[in-house]
């Protein structure tokens, strides 16, 4: 308990912290695939595993080699104590081995199988693909105006024993 | 004990939160040190700045994606397919084309396969693809996948020398509304509106409409004999068209495990066209300019369950309507295609993808035409087929051997085996080689099968027919014609350096096999002496091989500009007299550039050239030949405002014009010539 509530606070505190900084002060406008990992990130920064204090580190995989660079800038991150590591994934069975899995959009095939297979199991699944929190997804990326929104499935995510820090739902478009 | 240390990581936290807080401060380089309510704030400017990752397909395969679609402005099909390596895409008039894959090309060309999400469009009279009816809302479409070689064993007969698999993008990936307008020369005028929601949680959907109007193509006289010129002058040679079509598609999740796609489209097109029609008197010949009418629907279901995290089912259904009237020749056409395919994986090591097809072809010609008639024979097609695939992991992301083959029954020629052996060798991560050995077959066509086709008639006491009265030439379908069979090797390469250079590769040799030919059978002496009849037939007793070589590169110089160098060199070796056409033009380059000059604006530019080609003339002894020739084609866009788009194009510049294709059979050369358009595209 001691281990998550110091998670929640410490983060919690930088998300409230006045930061004067925009985001169009970026030296480079970023790459729309860097900045799906970069949200990935954050998804997994604010969310609570069973069991999260005992890992030896917080695995974030994806499938296709298209975001093979962009999740690999997230190597030298770390989730308050533990260290991130991102995984490149094959098959659908090899996504109980991570704590979020990100699912983009040229892998709509494979959904039907991941849900099958994770129902229930504490994964964090993330995707771009249109009504993927309708079809039993946890969080989708939308793009609203040229930017990223995102839509929380609450209720497959509590089925699945998972949390989401109440300052990510705020910022959420839609949560069901 | 816990409580000391609870302080302790209290305020380290705090601390931490100070400092990052305080770096904030910096000028972030990554978006990863920004906060997730920055990067809600972070405006997306492009899709993606990085070049496609390598195909780790065992096989040739090129993709044109919907953004190149829409960024090159193609407004049909064949247009899409120009520049790809491998690829002959040649306009024969306004709206016919011949598109071929490592030779073969031809009107009628017959051993490539043509799928639309599944669908085949590969019509069995000539065996080959009436492009002009194959379309579809081209913003509509996620991806066109063009697999050079053999495919025989996963898509079945005919995809001899390659499969072209045009995929419309998911109806959840289309919502809103979408319209386009544009008008210019070729491309008089064209319309196109598509409107998709979500109708229900985990249902979507989408329907489209779309017309247009082309403009003829020129004829010039230079382009045949003068005597024929003679004749065609009398006639008119006008070949525009109109086209009209609407759709629709509907995609439905049914519980966590299964999907369901439903789509449909119906066609009507309109099109002038001058015909060669042989006659009894002289000249023997005419050049009738007809109308013809070509109509069209279809309905298609795929239904796919997951079975578990390794195995899925899937089952697909459609059912294709397709009519045509032209005056020397009509047909109706149903087909009802039904499939099944199950995907799993055993173990460790092996991905396995088996199933099991059915497809009944009813096919009613028109027999009221002089040109073109039937013996009568067959009336439907029925064929049957099962195939297996075993993707076997020889060692984890480093080596593959994938086994495949597929059983088929068709009611021509029985059974038809056509299997596939494929090594894929990945040492490094930049670094992809793969090799496969195939054997597939082309299955005949009715044409071949059972037709009678006046192919033309020789005036008498002349050099091909001493007799004093006039010869009939009658192409007689052979109901003993066997299946061409194709033997091929291929290599390939794929190379990418980090995210800026990507170079794919492959070579060929193919070896074939029981080519048609065609031989004179009996001639009847019945009609005299109004004329005689010289019936030829076709039989299996050609032959030959080609090889060759195909390149892609692309570079990203920078963000804003991208480099692509397409090249195929192709070599034929086959015997004279074929009766259809063999040889592929030797080389082919395309070059291929995407320019973002700014947010709103992006530039396109491709220079192609492509060699002199050949093609058959059906009572010509020497083939018919096209010069090479080169042209530029620029595009483009900007965008107005984010929902309104501006785009302009132009065409085949810097060539004047030329002929492109002169095709084997009943039509006249057209030339192909510079052409503009412009175009409006909203998106609400």
């Amino acid at each position: 308990m001691a281990w998550r509530s110091l998670k929640t606070f410490t983060l919690v505190l930088a998300l409230l912290s006045p930061s004067a900084q925009t985001a169009t002060a970026l030296a480079d406008p970023p790459d729309s695939r860097s900045l799906i990992a970069a949200l990935n990130y954050n998804f997994a920064k604010y969310a609570d595993w069973p069991g999260e204090e005992h890992a030896e580190s917080i695995d974030l995989c994806y499938f296709t080699d298209s975001f093979k660079n962009s999740f690999s800038e997230l190597r030298d991150k770390a989730i308050f104590d533990k260290p991130v590591n991102t995984l490149q994934i094959r098959d659908v069975e090899q996504t109980s081995r991570c704590h979020l899995v990100y699912i983009d959009r040229s892998e709509r095939n494979i959904l039907q199988r991941l849900f099958v297979y994770l129902r229930d199991k504490p994964v964090l699944t993330v995707s771009d693909i249109t009504g993927f929190v309708d079809d039993g997804g946890m969080i989708e990326i939308v793009r609203v105006d040229n930017k990223f929104r995102f839509k929380v499935n609450m209720s497959r995510m509590e089925s699945s024993n998972l949390k989401m820090s109440s300052q990510v739902l705020k910022l959420a478009v839609e949560v069901k | 004990m816990q409580k000391p240390d609870m302080v302790r990581l209290w305020i380290l936290g705090a601390l931490l939160s100070c400092f990052s807080t305080a770096s904030a401060d910096s000028k972030p380089s990554s978006p990863l040190d920004l906060s997730l309510q920055e990067l809600l704030e972070i405006e997306v400017t492009s899709v993606s700045r990085q070049a496609e990752s390598l195909s780790s397909a065992a096989a040739a395969i090129y993709v044109i994606t919907g953004e190149e679609i829409r960024q090159r402005g193609f407004q049909s099909i064949p247009q899409a397919l120009r520049d790809v390596p491998g690829l002959h895409v040649a306009q024969i008039d306004s709206q016919k084309w011949a598109v071929s894959s490592r030779g073969f090309n031809g009107r009628y060309n017959n051993k490539m396969l043509v799928l639309i999400d599944g669908r085949s469009v590969y019509s069995p009279e000539f065996s080959g693809v009436y492009w002009e009816v194959q379309d579809t809302l081209m913003a509509d479409i996620d991806r066109i996948e063009v697999i050079r070689g053999p495919g025989a064993a996963i898509w079945g007969a005919n995809a001899v020398n390659g499969v072209i698999n045009i995929i419309t993008r998911h109806s959840a990936d289309t919502l809103g509304g979408y319209a386009e307008l544009g008008a210019g020369d070729y491309q008089q005028s064209f319309a196109g509106f598509r409107y998709g929601g979500r109708l229900a949680p985990g249902l979507t959907g989408r329907a489209y409409v779309k017309a247009f109007k082309r403009d003829d193509l020129d004829f010039d006289p230079v382009d045949v004999s003068p005597s024929a010129a003679a004749l065609i002058s009398q006639s008119d040679t006008d070949n525009g068209w109109w086209k009209q079509q609407m759709g629709g598609r509907l995609d439905m999740s049914l519980g966590a495990a299964s999907t369901l796609t439903l789509s449909a489209a119906a066609y009507d097109s309109m099109m002038d066209q001058t015909v060669t029609v042989p006659t009894l008197t002289a000249p023997f010949i005419e050049y009738p300019n007809i109308n013809t009418e070509s109509r069209g629907w279809h309905l298609l279901g795929d239904y796919s369950r997951a079975l578990s995290a390794n195995s899925q089912l899937n089952l697909k259904a459609y059912f294709d309507h397709a009519k045509r009237d032209e005056s020397f020749f009509g047909f109706s056409r149903d087909t009802l295609d039904l499939e099944m395919s199950h995907h799993f994986e055993m173990g460790e090591r092996h991905e396995l993808l088996w199933g099991m097809g059915y497809r009944h072809i009813n096919n009613d010609l028109d027999t009221n035409q002089t040109v073109i008639d039937t013996q009568g024979e067959n009336e439907s097609i029925n064929l049957w087929s099962l195939f297996v695939q075993d993707q076997i992991t020889l060692k984890p992301d480093t080596l593959w051997l994938t086994l495949a083959a597929r059983l088929e029954h068709h009611s021509y020629t029985d059974f038809e085996w056509q299997p596939t052996v494929r090594l894929s060798w990945q040492p490094a991560e930049q670094h992809r080689f793969w090799t496969a050995l195939s054997r597939a077959v082309r299955t005949p066509s009715q044409a071949e099968n059972e037709y009678l086709i006046n192919v033309g008639n020789l005036a008498p006491m002349t050099a091909f027919n001493p007799t004093g009265f006039v010869n009939r030439l009658i192409l007689a379908g052979n109901s003993d014609y066997d299946s061409e069979v194709i033997q091929s090797i291929e290599a390939g390469y794929r190379y990418a350096a980090g995210n800026h250079f990507s170079l794919d590769t492959a070579v060929f040799y193919n070896d074939y096999d029981d080519l048609r030919s065609s031989r004179v059978a009996e001639t009847d002496f019945s009609s005299l002496p109004a004329y005689l009849t010289t019936f030829s037939a076709f039989d299996n007793e050609a032959s030959g091989h080609n090889y060759g070589l195909e390149l892609s590169a692309n570079w990203l110089l920078n963000r804003d500009l991208k480099l692509r160098l397409n090249y195929s060199y192709t070599k034929s070796d086959f015997s004279d007299g074929q009766p259809q056409n063999t040889d592929s033009p030797e080389q082919m380059v395309s070059l291929l550039a995407n320019w973002r000059i700014s947010r709103d604006i992006d530039l396109t530019a491709s220079w192609r050239y492509v060699d002199r080609s050949q093609s058959i003339d059906p009572i010509q002894v020497d083939n018919q030949t096209v010069d090479a020739y080169h042209g530029v084609d620029l595009g483009m866009n900007w965008q107005l405002t984010p929902e309104l788009k501006f785009s302009a194009f132009a065409r085949n510049l810097f060539y004047g014009s030329h002929v492109e294709y002169k095709a084997e059979l009943f039509s006249i050369p057209y030339r192909v010539e510079p052409s503009f358009f412009g175009k409006l595209t909203l998106e609400f």
